[in-house]
């Protein structure tokens, strides 16, 4: 005859601050070990902004470039794009797979931390980020193609892992819109187009410069280029680019929270 | 027994674990709940039944805290649902779910138990759902049946004292039920209660204390399956009979009959009338047998009766 099984004791519904912190540490470490599986996300997020910026540099000849500046602009257009890339997918996309598929709603209806999933991938893509960024340096300083000291190097990489979170709020609200059929190629074409008219590799042209100023990822690239000794395009200095960087985060999440909360 | 909730309030031992109380939900125009009563009680197993579009999953969506009523209330251990306290004491088990393809079932268990105050070991979950030889397998790699023992082993590795567990059994093999089953019933003698949905009416008859049949948003019956059975007048005679079927069609008290291989089938709710007519139609008549309906044809009445 089989025995009975002991449930949980009515008074150990409350965790432990040690239970808490091993959940968060828990959902960390598995995000960690399904990007490292994950070559679809894996790959793009850490090797492409290295990839397309040696494409880019060998077929523009921007690595023979005698303007210092010029080559730090395109350092950091890619180190921009290394930001970027990792929050819009894991979040947009995967964020719209788990809806679809009913993984949302199970860590919905179970008994998750609060912040848990969110925090180990933002945490995912913020180490994505510098991953992607410490790719891309270790392939253009070799090269010659930039000149950067490694404080400001290191300066420049943590910019990138900071300047990740604006991006994942904005793939979390993706995410949270978007079916899961639909967003695929709605994020990629959302990436593709923040990309282009940002200005981050080749400055736009001059009669639609204008639109740069809608693109987050114009803000985290003006940050970005004073840091590497390079000057911006002077709209408003680092306050406003780290404000509107910020602002665009709050609202994302709000939009996010109120999707959520009338749609599940 | 009492426990005591992190807010303070001392919840009854004898309190429901769940409850819906007079639950509305609508969609667009769509009434999914209409005013439902239901509740979960301290160590049964309540079976979950009804029709599609009964308004089970938005029942069960409400008492989760995944979706919140229109009016009336859905409480779980005494409090609001979606609040951590009380989906700590719960292990869920959905139809239709997607795991992490890229997790083997091992970390999945890990990751999932981490949730809980005081979890079984992965090695415990994984000997209980009888998932133990798939431990070190990617999630994707998986068959259905074996994914949906995996899902299993999740919903029970936080030793819940309440388990929603929604058509536990779809693409299991006999074996992987009979654990299933067996896994179950333990919990429930452990004191777990258990939340049952199924389509396998043979599985909320071998495993339910207590059965709940909703139809159009509404509770239309509740009890133990002997009750729902005996709420159906309609028995079933089988025998081995030269009598023609037609000629047994034609007599009044027959609803319908059938053949069954060589045995005669006759659905009836006076079977002792039918039972003296078969015996003087045919004195060679053999094997007979009468039994009262099962919960198939006891939830198929009940339902009908509203949908009439």
């Amino acid at each position: 005859m089989s025995t009975a099984l002991r449930t949980g004791h009515a008074d150990h519904a409350s965790m432990t601050p040690g239970r808490i912190a091993n959940a968060y540490w828990t959902e960390a470490r598995y995000a960690a070990v399904r990007f490292v599986r994950l070559p679809a996300l894996a790959v793009p997020t850490l090797l492409f902004p290295m990839l397309f910026y040696v494409l880019v540099g060998y077929l523009f000849g921007v690595f023979e470039l005698s303007d210092p500046n010029a080559a730090r602009y395109v350092f950091t257009g890619f180190a921009t794009m290394a930001a970027i890339t990792p929050g819009i997918f894991s979040f947009g996309i995967g964020l719209a797979l788990e809806r679809e598929q009913g993984l949302f709603t199970l860590k919905r209806a179970l008994p998750m931390p609060p912040m848990a999933a969110l925090l180990a991938s933002t945490a995912m893509s913020v180490l994505a980020a510098v991953g992607g960024a410490l790719v891309l340096a270790v392939a253009a300083l070799p090269l010659g193609a930039v000149a950067l000291s490694p404080a400001t190097l290191t300066a420049v990489i943590a910019l990138v892992g900071l300047g990740a979170i604006p991006f994942c709020a904005i793939g979390l609200w993706l995410g949270v819109m978007l079916s899961g059929r639909a967003a695929p190629p709605v994020v990629n074409i959302a990436y593709m187009a923040m990309i282009y008219f940002s200005g981050l590799f080749i400055p736009l042209p001059e009669a639609i410069r204008v639109v740069t100023l809608a693109s987050p990822a114009f803000y985290l690239h003006q940050l970005m280029l004073p840091l590497a000794g390079a000057p911006g395009q002077l709209l408003g200095g680092v306050f406003n680019h780290a404000l509107v960087l910020g602002g665009t985060t709050v609202l994302c999440l709000c939009l996010a929270a109120r999707r959520l909360e009338r749609a599940g | 027994m009492t426990y005591q909730p992190e807010s303070g309030e001392a919840v009854d031992a004898a309190l429901p674990l769940a409850q819906l109380r007079s639950a509305h939900k609508r969609y667009g125009t769509t009434v999914a709940l209409d005013g439902l009563d239901l509740e979960v009680r301290r160590g049964e197993l309540l079976a979950v039944l009804g029709p599609n579009g009964a308004g089970k999953s938005t029942a069960i969506a409400l008492l989760l805290g995944l979706q919140r009523p229109d009016a009336g209330s859905a409480l779980l251990f005494g409090r609001a649902p979606h609040s951590l306290d009380a989906r700590r004491r719960i292990g869920v088990m959905m139809q239709e779910v997607a795991l992490p393809p890229e997790l083997r079932v091992r970390e999945l268990v890990d990751l999932t138990a981490s949730y809980y105050p005081s979890p079984h070991s992965v090695e415990e979950a994984l000997e209980l759902s009888g998932t133990r030889s798939l431990a070190d397998r990617f999630y994707s790699r998986l068959s259905g049946g074996q994914k949906r023992q995996v899902q299993f082993a999740l919903a029970i590795c936080g030793r819940p004292q309440l388990l929603f567990l929604d058509e536990p059994t779809i693409g299991l093999d006999v074996p992987a039920r009979e654990t299933m089953w067996r896994t179950i019933r333990r919990l429930v003698a452990g004191s777990c209660s258990v939340v049952l949905t199924t389509h396998y009416l043979e599985e909320a008859e071998a495993l339910a204390d207590r059965v709940a049949v909703l139809a159009k948003g509404r509770l239309v019956a509740s009890g133990s399956v002997a009750e729902l059975r005996s709420v159906v007048a309609r028995r079933q005679v089988a025998c081995l009979t030269r009598v023609p079927l037609e000629h047994i069609r034609s007599w009044a008290e027959v609803e319908t009959a059938w053949r069954d291989r060589e045995r005669t089938v006759i659905l009836t709710a006076e079977a002792e009338v039918i039972v003296r007519r078969l015996l003087g139609a045919d004195e060679q008549l053999s094997e007979l047998e009468v039994r009262r309906a099962g919960l198939a044809e006891a939830f198929a009445e009940l339902t009908q009766e509203v949908a009439a």
